[in-house]
């Protein structure tokens, strides 16, 4: 009885045993240990975890083709920096996984490990995919918890379009260390360009090894200040190109880019006869050059519907023209190969444009592939008639007119405020050439406000008020109302009311000209608001701004990263406010005015014939404001919120 | 601090019951459903019904005026007997926005730890375009993975349907058939973003001895019909879309839906939940049975001879002192193991282990406190956030929590032992007026409402001492305590958060309250670990004065209780409902610099109604101000025909915060 009791136990034991051996015997491989090591830093309270190590190497294999491998060191500092325990590896296409291996020392002792079979699987499409072939493996490796060391090692086998690789040195927890290594073929040569950081020299490890080298790069926390520039525009990183030695990297250059791009979109281009039918129809009794695009262009903008299909060569390469013309839908180059198809029915010449609608992810400087968007430019004869404002010209002096199909809200001639003041790449047949899109002028994107209101004894406002807006503010608002039935548009009305007005009463809201995109974008309110007038004291006061003022909400405590203000604006406001039969004005605001370069705000408030008439004119010429100028900026939102807090003084007659 | 209001009204000023906002929802029972084999009728048609002229040339819909699309007919037929389910939808684009109903996903759950589970089959579509032509889907449709983890595969299959323009009628369907081990009673939505002409949904249910059950809600309380041929029809015409709104309840029981099940027990909603809430405290007390190991617990942490409510309190704070697992980093396998972590399965087991989720640990509190003598027990209630109770829908799961009940001399108290910070005597607002089954004498147990909250539970304080600078801006202290509801959410919502993100996410919280060029620091260490008040300490400088003409006014928000009223649509379609009632007090004091004086203060603003107040008062010296504000609501859930009163009382809120004290001197340029 004891005996086999004892047996029982000692199964039991070994049992026991098993099930924690892979605790007791994993341990950190040596150059996660070296990483761990090191002395510890200080950092600052907020920071969840730091990255030890990050050795990246692209080991180039033909072209086309690299094997990446990485090892990654973190400790983690705080409860938020768990998901710094997590082994995340994208693929795309046809990637393949090689290996993958990833440890954890826990503060408490233990050590754990996840392998490939312990990955699961995820799309990594955006929800505005209808179908891609991104993939995400990932798995949380346990015992990540604060305190504790993660190491991740794996490598992938990818399949490219293009012989660059991208080397991304800034995250947003600090790098003690980080180091690529390009390894080339024999003979084979690279070209490296750096972004929002100091270029640093490689050693080179015989015969074809480049190692680059740099530490400690600090955070960069971006996403908690509002109205940033994206991390992408100010996060470091390394372009490197690479290519046979016969010839130089096609994705070291501008040129080489844009030629690359061109070879993907030509063949694409060839016009079916079906286009050919519906070009000749859409354009019957139409010779001139901006009849013939204005007609074109309307169709791909808004008769082909926007679903990206993104899958391996896809993701770059259009669909053919005439699948996209059959189908009626395709993604942004579907849509602006389409109209170059259509346009080269018309014997009219254009060029794919790659674009990343981010402002400030593409540097003029480093090369790459930084594109995330394709629109179109079109060569503008001479004789055009129209005063387009998207027109850019080429070194050789030809213009074109640059059109983006994929947003159905802005017209022909104008370009999205995303869009404006980035850098573009121009495919070519011969070379790309890079430009800078124009930045609009402020009355270009504007919205003008006139009021008439009366007030009566009992303070209650009631008038109308009409709106007129184009540019940015005009599609921003086309984008919203077309969306929208009729109850929520005059939910959104009644929202924008409540903004300024206390108990507010919308009466009626109507939108006029949200179809031509040619024309400006009316709002006409009907409203009352009582409770206008205000009683302190012996003074009787009301607001003359009556709507306030579409200034961003600024950060300013500590504030790190410049100010994007996405766009150029003009708002002007006209009101009048009749007062009752029995009050006249007292006293009336003082002027404002402040220029500060980048921006500037002014308003005035006058009386006459029992009518109080407020002008005001805030206008944004530049809307990407430096740090240097955040003082200017909070003087100009001072000012702003002194006028919205002025008031009229009035007195009963006498 | 004063009291603006020396006599407030009881705590809980009505009682709404939530039947009351409630839509009818019912649930009917077909009992002896015997009939095993059925042969299915299928559809009259082949593929697509056929296309009227109105149907081409409908250009709006005048139920939902504006409205990108409208869903002329929509189809579901689940056959559980074949364990495949169909559905047909055709809609009428009216708008460019509405080409976007083209683009089709449908996920679905293909695989489940090894099992083939459903796949997406007989995918069609087409266009139907304004002058009757058609254009039909010839593509393959794609199929991704979405997820593949833990042994479960979800997928999708999208597919886009060409050739749309405004004014075409699209129409696809497809069939999902589904492993033959499972049977799915279906769920229907009979309600989304668009409103719907016609729809026809059909459940065939595989005969289960018991029969099946459903629950619904839906337009003039239509009932699904029973044909007694082994089919469940339901046929509805003209249904709204369905529209959201702020404040509005979960939406449940609003959004017309059907939901079926194989009912295994024969009876009625009373029985359903008298059985399952005895089974469920059964193995409560199963739980909970004391081995004579609780004893001594009880003995070190409390005595017989203290009064009963403060055993309560000692034993209370004891459990709480264990660890929470709810409020834990989640283990792994792995980790569990290494930790040699053992399962728990009794009350005894989360005494020695000294940890234990939720539900462990409110049963620990209870079995401790039964072995102290008190009079405590269990309540099992619905979590109220996402969702809403429905006793007509016969899932126990729906009740997701548990409670503590403890009766005291002073009346019976609801308890939460296992929400981490939740101090003695509070519900956590989710687990508060919601209903819930709780031990009742002897072994049964009954469905009764969990009550528990008022204003007086949701009550945060703000003081301020300020001085006015020459230029307009208010410069000084602050001080914000949070006290019950507000404590408690704040302390959850960063519970596995460092102390530093928990301040910057306090500090983040009260900059709201400001214009954005203020500064506010916060000066003191919040003890976000305890179950009392959360006291934080800000250092401010704020513009606040504005001018009028030679003279400056200086608003008696000085901070911005809300930035615009509660309300501002005229109209309301659903009650509403916060998550809980509430007060919140302020006494702030203002200093004025030389040079000013104050000319004149508003009278108080003051508004009542039975279930909140409102007052804003002043008093002031020549050279300072005295605000007192005093804002109360002491009920969460309100009718719909409350709307216009309560909307009314938050404009005139909003009228007095935006009161101003005029002030008159040497006033330099504010920066307001």
């Amino acid at each position: 009885m004891t005996r086999k009791t004892s047996s029982r136990a000692l199964a039991l034991l070994i049992l026991t045993l098993s099930c924690f051996a892979f605790a007791g015997t994993v341990t950190l491989p040596d150059w996660a240990q070296q990483a761990a090591a090191r002395p510890k830093k200080d950092y600052p309270p907020r920071t969840h975890a730091v990255v030890l190590l990050n050795e990246k190497t692209v080991a180039v294999t033909g072209p086309g083709e690299y094997i990446e491998s990485v090892r990654r060191v973190v400790r983690i500092l705080s409860p938020e920096g768990k998901n710094e325990g997590a082994v995340v590896i994208y693929k795309s296409g046809k990637d393949k996984l090689l290996n993958v291996h990833g440890w954890s020392s826990s503060p408490d002792g233990h050590n754990y490990e996840v392998r490939e079979k312990d990955l699961g699987q995820y799309s990594a499409d955006p929800d505005w995919i209808l179908y891609g072939d991104d993939v995400a493996h990932v798995a949380q490796i346990p015992g990540s918890n604060p305190g504790a060391i993660v190491a991740i090692e794996y490598s992938v086998r990818r399949q490219t379009f293009g012989d660059y690789a991208p080397w991304h040195v800034q995250e947003d927890i600090p790098v003690e260390e980080t180091r690529f290594k390009l390894d080339l073929p024999a003979g084979w040569n690279y070209k490296a360009y750096w972004v929002n950081s100091e270029p640093v020299a490689p050693a080179l490890a015989p015969p074809s090894e480049w190692n680059w080298v740099l530490r400690d790069i600090a955070p960069l926390h971006n996403a908690e200040e509002t109205h940033s520039p994206p991390f992408e525009a100010l996060a470091g990183r390394m372009n490197v190109a690479f290519a046979p030695a016969t010839e130089a990297p096609a994705f070291s250059s501008w040129e080489g880019i844009g030629k690359w791009n061109e070879e993907l979109v030509q063949p694409r281009r060839v016009p079916s006869p079906e286009i050919v039918a519906r070009v000749q129809h859409l354009t019957a009794g139409v010779s001139d050059f901006d009849g013939i695009v204005s007609r074109l262009s309307e169709f791909a903008q808004r008769d082909i519907r926007y679903i990206a299909i993104s899958i391996g060569l896809g993701g770059y390469q259009p669909h053919a023209a005439a699948d996209v013309f059959r189908n009626r839908y395709g993604d942004c180059k579907d849509k602006a190969t389409l109209l170059a198809s259509m346009l080269q029915v018309k014997g009219m010449n254009s060029r794919n444009i790659l674009i990343n609608d981010k402002r400030g992810v593409t540097h003029e400087n480093s090369p790459g592939n930084s594109f995330n968007h394709e629109i179109l430019a079109i060569e503008l004869p001479s004789d055009s008639r129209v005063n387009y404002r998207s027109v850019i010209q080429t070194k050789s002096g030809q213009r074109y007119l640059v059109f983006d199909p994929t947003n159905e809200w802005v017209p022909l001639g104008e370009l999205p405020e995303y869009e404006q003041g980035s850098f573009a790449l121009l495919s070519g047949k011969d070379a790309g050439e890079l430009i800078r899109l124009p930045v609009f002028p402020p009355e270009q994107n504007q919205t003008a406000r006139v009021g008439r209101y009366t007030l009566s004894e009992s303070g209650m406002l009631s008038g109308e008020m009409l709106t007129t807006s184009i540019g940015a503010h005009a599609w921003r608002l086309r984008a919203l109302v077309k969306t929208q039935t009729e109850l929520e548009r005059t939910k959104s009305a009644e929202n924008f009311l409540a903004h300024s007005l206390q108990q507010a009463s919308l009466k009626n809201a109507s939108f006029e000209n949200l179809d031509q995109l040619d024309k400006d974008v009316t709002v006409r309110y009907s409203f009352t608001a009582s409770g206008f007038l205000k009683t302190a004291g012996p003074l009787l006061l009301f607001r003359p701004s009556v709507f306030r003022h579409a200034l961003p909400r600024i950060d300013f405590k500590s504030r790190k990263y410049p100010i994007d203000l996405e766009t150029t604006t003009r708002q002007i406001d006209d009101f009048e406010v009749t007062l009752p039969a029995g009050l006249e004005t007292d006293e009336l605001p003082g002027p404002v005015q402040i220029d500060v370069g980048f921006a500037s705000f002014r308003s005035t408030v006058t009386s006459a014939a029992g009518v109080v008439h407020y002008q005001s004119e805030f206008v944004v010429r530049d809307p990407q404001i430096g740090l240097e100028k955040l003082d200017q900026f909070r003087k100009l939102e001072e000012a702003i919120a002194r006028d919205e807090n002025s008031n009229v003084v009035l007195k009963k007659k006498i | 601090m004063p009291t603006v209001f020396s006599a407030f009204p009881p705590p809980r000023l009505t009682n709404f019951d939530w039947k009351e906002i409630m839509r009818p929802s019912s649930r009917c029972l077909l009992l002896g459903f015997l009939v095993l084999i059925f042969p299915l009728r299928m559809l009259a048609y082949s593929d697509w019904l056929p296309v009227t002229s109105e149907e081409l040339k409908m250009t709006s819909v005048p139920q939902q005026p504006g409205a990108s699309a409208v869903m002329l007919y929509h189809e579901e037929i689940t056959d559980d007997f074949k364990h495949s389910q169909s559905n047909y939808t055709r809609i009428k684009i009216l708008t460019e926005a509405g080409k976007k109903y083209a683009d089709v996903e449908i996920p679905y759950e293909r695989e489940s730890h090894n099992v083939r589970f459903s796949d997406i089959a007989s995918i069609k579509g087409r266009t139907i375009h304004p002058d009757g032509t058609i254009s039909t889907f010839q593509g393959k449709p794609f199929d991704r993975i979405l997820e593949k983890d833990n042994g479960k595969t979800l997928k999708v299959k999208s597919f886009a349907i060409p050739n749309v323009e405004v004014g075409s009628i699209i129409e696809y369907r497809f069939s999902r058939d589904y492993d033959s081990h499972w049977f799915l009673p279906p769920y229907w939505v009979l309600q989304d973003e668009l409103f719907r002409v016609k729809q026809y949904f059909c459940f065939l249910p595989i005969a289960m001895r018991r029969g099946v059950a459903w629950s619904f809600v839906t337009p003039n309380n239509v009932a699904p019909v029973d044909n007694l041929q082994g089919k469940i029809e339901l046929t509805l015409n003209n249904t709204p879309a369905f529209l959201d709104e702020p404040y509005m309840p979960p939406q449940n029981l609003f959004r017309y839906n059907v939901r079926f099940y194989y009912d295994l027990r024969r009876g009625n909603s009373d029985s359903f939940w008298r059985e399952n809430g005895n089974e469920w405290n059964l193995a409560a007390e199963k739980f909970m049975a004391n081995h004579g190991k609780f004893s001594e617990a009880v003995k070190s942490i409390t005595s017989l001879s203290e009064p009963p409510e403060q055993r309560a309190r000692k034993i209370y704070d004891f459990v709480q002192g264990f660890q929470n697992l709810d409020y834990s980093p989640h283990l792994s396998d792995d980790e569990k193991k290494a930790l040699k972590l053992k399962e728990i399965h009794t009350a005894e087991d989360v005494l020695r282990q000294k940890r234990g989720d939720s539900e462990d640990l409110t049963r620990l509190f209870v079995a401790l406190a039964r072995d102290a003598q008190l009079d405590p027990g269990l309540m099992r209630v619905a979590t109220r956030d996402e969702l809403m109770f429905d006793e007509h829908y016969l899932d126990f799961d729906q009740l997701n929590h548990e409670i503590a009940t403890l009766k005291l001399p002073s009346g019976e108290l609801r308890l939460d032992p296992g929400v981490r910070y939740c101090p003695f005597g509070l519900l956590y607002w989710k687990h508060a007026d919601t209903r819930g089954v709780r031990q009742g004498q002897g072994q049964g147990t009954e469905l009764v409402t969990a009550e528990g909250n008022t204003y007086a539970d949701a009550w945060m304080r703000r003081s301020a001492s300020f001085l006015l600078e020459q230029d307009g801006q208010l410069k000084g202290t602050l001080e914000v305590i949070f006290h019950g509801q507000p404590a408690l959410t704040r302390r959850i919502e960063k519970w596995d958060s460092n102390e530093a993100e928990k301040n910057k996410s306090l500090e983040d919280h009260v900059k709201e309250w400001f214009p954005s060029n203020a500064e506010i620091t916060l000066a003191n260490k919040p003890d976000w670990e305890s179950t009392g008040d959360l006291v934080a300490t800000f250092n401010v400088l704020t513009p606040a004065a504005s001018s009028a003409g030679h003279r400056l006014l200086l608003p008696l928000d000085v901070i911005q209780f809300d930035k615009q009223a509660h309300f501002s649509h005229a109209e309301r379609q659903w009650p509403i409902v916060f998550n809980h009632p509430y007060r919140v007090t302020d006494h702030f004091q203002i200093q004025l610099p030389d040079g000013l004086e104050i000319e004149s203060v508003p009278p108080p603003a003051i508004s009542k109604l039975a279930y909140a107040q409102y007052s804003m008062r002043l008093a002031n010296t020549p050279k300072s101000i005295e605000i007192m504000r005093d804002l109360m609501v002491g009920a969460s859930v309100f009718k719909k025909d409350r709307y216009p009163e309560l909307k009314s009382f938050f404009d005139q809120v909003k009228a007095g915060d935006d009161l101003e004290a005029v002030l008159k001197g040497n006033a330099h340029d504010a920066k307001n």
